[in-house]
């Protein structure tokens, strides 16, 4: 609201951009707007309007890239948005951008939008050399009586007879020949303006239209077929365009031949999961690992010591800033910044899948399982999201079709171990399993999933039962995004990631720094001293890690710390323990002289399932309160801890037990104790049964 | 007469009918393309068999396999 009051002050007047899911509305605001918007190759990327001012020619308008949609009726959250925006503006000039490749099934909304009566121009995007179908843009202009241009939205083609339509005054496209007849049909004197549309919409018996009309459509028989007859003489309309205009090759789109391996009923799911520990071992263990340590190394021997020579012949090494300089910025962001070439493989990777049009594949073949969990196969792309940013996947729950899958969905994604979690697994985890710690790592990433699962199950089958979901998902191409895209996104990530350690980071590591080294007198006092801020408040809070074995005021501390951003903790830990890269930090965890550390495995393990688990960043927590409302934030916050907490302490007993008894002994006795509890769960349905049935043909 | 669901995989068939559909849901699988008389095949199904992947009007689709119980074709 704010921006459009700012447009109108400015006089910039609006253009819509409009269309059907994944048909390069993104590309095409980034091409005219020079932006760098995410844009995928999936179903429902963009699920918020965006608006940025352009210059045509000499003239500068504001483009608005709103979610795609397929109809003016919505299904999903997302779809209510862009319709509202466009029913709310109506005044203003629309491109209704159209895949040349689909452009059959594309033109059932450009119907919608005529039929409403909007300013329209047509935009056939066609990204492809060999399109799967001609078309005689003349013609299809003249039948649809607006103007049509066809561009190419990545490089850009033909973008200045756009821009020079869109200098044309507004004008009101005439409406579809087949309207008045339709509109006739529908029984109702109807005191609106736009009669035609509001009849159709009743005729398509919109939910909203009919209760903003207060008209009940139940009583006439009219009604019982309406939806189909409307559909019907649009597809007619479509069908009677095609014969003049389209030729088409005869080919389908998005049809693949590996897809008949991708999406064997039987390999689909075990293929996917290969894929993404493919994409973990690239990023994590060789190629990101590689990076990372060359990156260390070039850090400590450069910056770092420049840094730290620069602040002792300044400041002296007994200043309180060279303590500040070397513990905060060197040693605590310092290692942070070394795990730069993970995160932007990672990302990289996951935009990758994302270009790929292999997401939607995944989706259909984890349909089944989600399906039975209470969420839908689109949920796939949020929970794998949130591997990269849980706060960027938060929003991608928009694409549920129901209420309370989306809440769902939002509140389950920070179970997925993010980025930002990973630089701890490897510090600690490594400092105390070694070449093991892939397994480590690896376990933590599954751990989340299921307890993700889990949550939602529980969810499904009390306070969150969604309705079906409808699962009606497009197939996009296959596609590879190029050189410029993956150096894009490269650099994109890059730059986020810095942007991130040089503000949030170091503002945070200074803060904890200070409040680690002064007391409540505001005197400089020694780390570990036993006076300073920060240990007191530590001191106060370790109590409560104690049952789950971490229980040092540096390690509440940094735990505290790390609610802001998870990367804090290690540079907290970092900073406590006067450590100034990665393998020093991991010296120091198993030296009980250190503020961090962790007398055993165990322990280790403890804290890292722990910091898995135990609550979403601040980010997170405010896209959470903006997506789903304050009480179910609070709920997800609290249920997180809870479950943070009783899943640490049985891993650590676990842990505890494994160390004491031996694996085979415990592992004995954990499967027996399963075995109990199923016999103990099938005698209680069988006397259930016994006692509800009243002897039924199976009984008898 | 058959609903999707029980078609035999990669051969073509004409839509006659739907059956209970949700408003909504018959509104938005009209919108993209599924009308009466439209030819249909379905191309896969999934493991468990609760999703079906279809091809319509020259382009592929997934949909819960409860929707497409509700899509008559012949």
């Amino acid at each position: 609201m704010k921006k459009r009051n700012f447009c109108e002050k400015e006089h910039f007047e609006e253009i819509l951009l409009v269309g059907n899911p994944n048909t390069g509305k993104t590309t095409l605001f980034n091409l005219l707007t020079k932006s760098n918007e995410h844009v995928g190759n999936w179903h429902g990327v963009t699920v918020e309007q965006k608006g940025k001012n352009f210059s045509c020619f000499d003239k500068t308008f504001r483009l608005v890239d709103l979610p795609g949609i397929y109809s003016l009726s919505a299904l999903s959250y997302e779809e209510q948005v862009a319709i509202d925006y466009i029913k709310t503006h109506s005044k203003t000039k629309i491109i209704n951008i159209c895949d040349q490749n689909n452009i059959e099934r594309n033109l059932s909304l450009t119907l919608g939008l005529l039929e409403y009566g909007l300013d329209i121009v047509l935009v056939v995007n066609c990204m492809d050399k060999r399109p799967l179908c001609k078309i005689d843009f003349k013609k299809l202009s003249d039948l649809l009586n607006i103007p049509v241009v066809s561009i190419n939205a990545k490089n850009g083609d033909n973008i200045n007879k756009l821009k020079k339509i869109l200098l044309q005054p507004f004008k009101i496209a005439s409406q579809p020949s087949y309207v008045s007849s339709l509109a006739k049909m529908v029984p109702f004197d109807l005191k609106v303006n736009n009669k035609e549309f509001y009849s159709i919409k009743l005729l398509e018996k919109d939910e909203k239209v009919c209760d903003e009309l207060k008209l009940d459509l139940t009583k006439d028989k009219l009604f019982d077929s309406s939806i189909q007859l409307v559909a019907n003489v649009r597809y007619d309309f479509i069908e009677n365009i095609k014969s003049q205009c389209f030729k088409h090759s005869g080919k389908v789109y998005g049809e693949s031949k590996i897809d008949k391996i991708l999406l064997n009923r039987f390999l689909a799911f075990p293929l996917f999961l290969l894929i993404l520990c493919g994409v973990f071992y690239l990023t994590f263990f060789s190629l990101g690992k590689w990076l990372s340590e060359a990156l260390t190394a070039l850090l400590d021997s450069s910056i770092g010591k420049v840094v730290a020579d620069l602040s002792a012949s300044i400041f002296g090494k007994s200043s309180w800033i060279y303590g500040l300089m070397t513990e905060a910025l060197i040693g605590g962001v310092g290692t942070v910044l070394s795990f730069l070439p993970q995160v932007a493989l990672l990302f990289l990777f996951l935009s990758f899948l994302e270009d790929s049009g292999y997401l939607s594949r995944v989706a259909f073949a984890c349909e089944d399982i989600f399906g039975k969990l209470g969420l839908s196969g689109k949920s796939v792309y949020s929970l794998l999201m949130g591997f990269g940013c849980s706060t960027s996947a938060i929003l991608t729950a928009r694409n549920m079709d129901d209420k309370k899958a989306k809440i769902k969905t939002a509140m389950l994604t920070p179970y997925m171990s993010c980025s930002a979690k990973f630089p701890i697994y490897v510090v600690i985890g490594g400092a105390f399993f070694g070449a093991n710690n892939v397994f480590v790592i690896l376990g933590l990433y599954i751990l989340g999933l299921i307890i993700a699962l889990l949550l939602s199950l529980i969810y499904e089958k009390t306070i969150l039962k969604s309705k079906e979901q409808s699962f009606i998902l497009e197939f996009p191409p296959y596609r590879f995004g190029g050189v410029k895209r993956i150096a894009n996104v490269l650099w994109d990530n890059i730059k986020t990631f810095l942007i991130r350690v040089g503000s949030l980071l170091i503002a945070m590591n200074v803060i904890v720094w200070l409040l680690a080294n002064f007391s409540f007198s505001f005197s400089y006092v020694p780390c570990n001293s036993g006076t300073s801020m920060l240990e007191s408040l530590g001191k106060f809070l370790a109590p409560i890690f104690i049952p789950l074995g971490f229980g040092s005021w540096g390690v509440a501390s940094a735990l505290i710390a790390g609610i802001v951003a998870k990367e804090v903790i290690i540079s907290s830990i970092a900073m406590f323990n006067l450590a100034s890269n990665m393998s020093d930090i991991s010296a120091s965890l198993v030296n009980p002289a250190s503020v961090v550390f962790f007398a055993s495995p165990s322990v280790a393990l403890s804290f890292l399932v722990f910091c898995l688990l135990y609550c979403p960043c601040l980010s997170s927590m405010a896209v959470l309160k903006q997506e789903i409302g304050r009480k179910w934030t609070f709920f997800a916050v609290i249920v997180q801890f809870c479950l943070a907490y009783l899943t640490t302490l049985f891993v650590y007993n676990l842990a505890l037990a494994f160390e004491k008894f031996g694996f085979a002994k415990v592992l004995l006795f954990l499967l027996l104790l399963i075995l109990i509890v199923i016999c103990i769960l099938k005698v209680v349905s069988l006397f259930k049964k016994s006692r509800s049935c009243r002897g039924c043909n199976k009984c008898k | 007469m058959l609903s999707l669901t029980q078609v035999k995989l990669n051969k073509k068939f004409c839509i006659c009918g739907y059956q209970n559909l949700t408003d909504k849901i018959l509104r938005r699988i009209c919108d993209l393309g599924l009308t009466e008389g439209q030819s249909v095949r379905v191309k896969a199904k999934s493991l468990l068999k609760k999703a079906l992947l279809i091809e319509v009007r020259g382009y592929e689709l997934t949909i819960k396999a409860d929707i497409a119980s509700g899509i008559i074709v012949k």
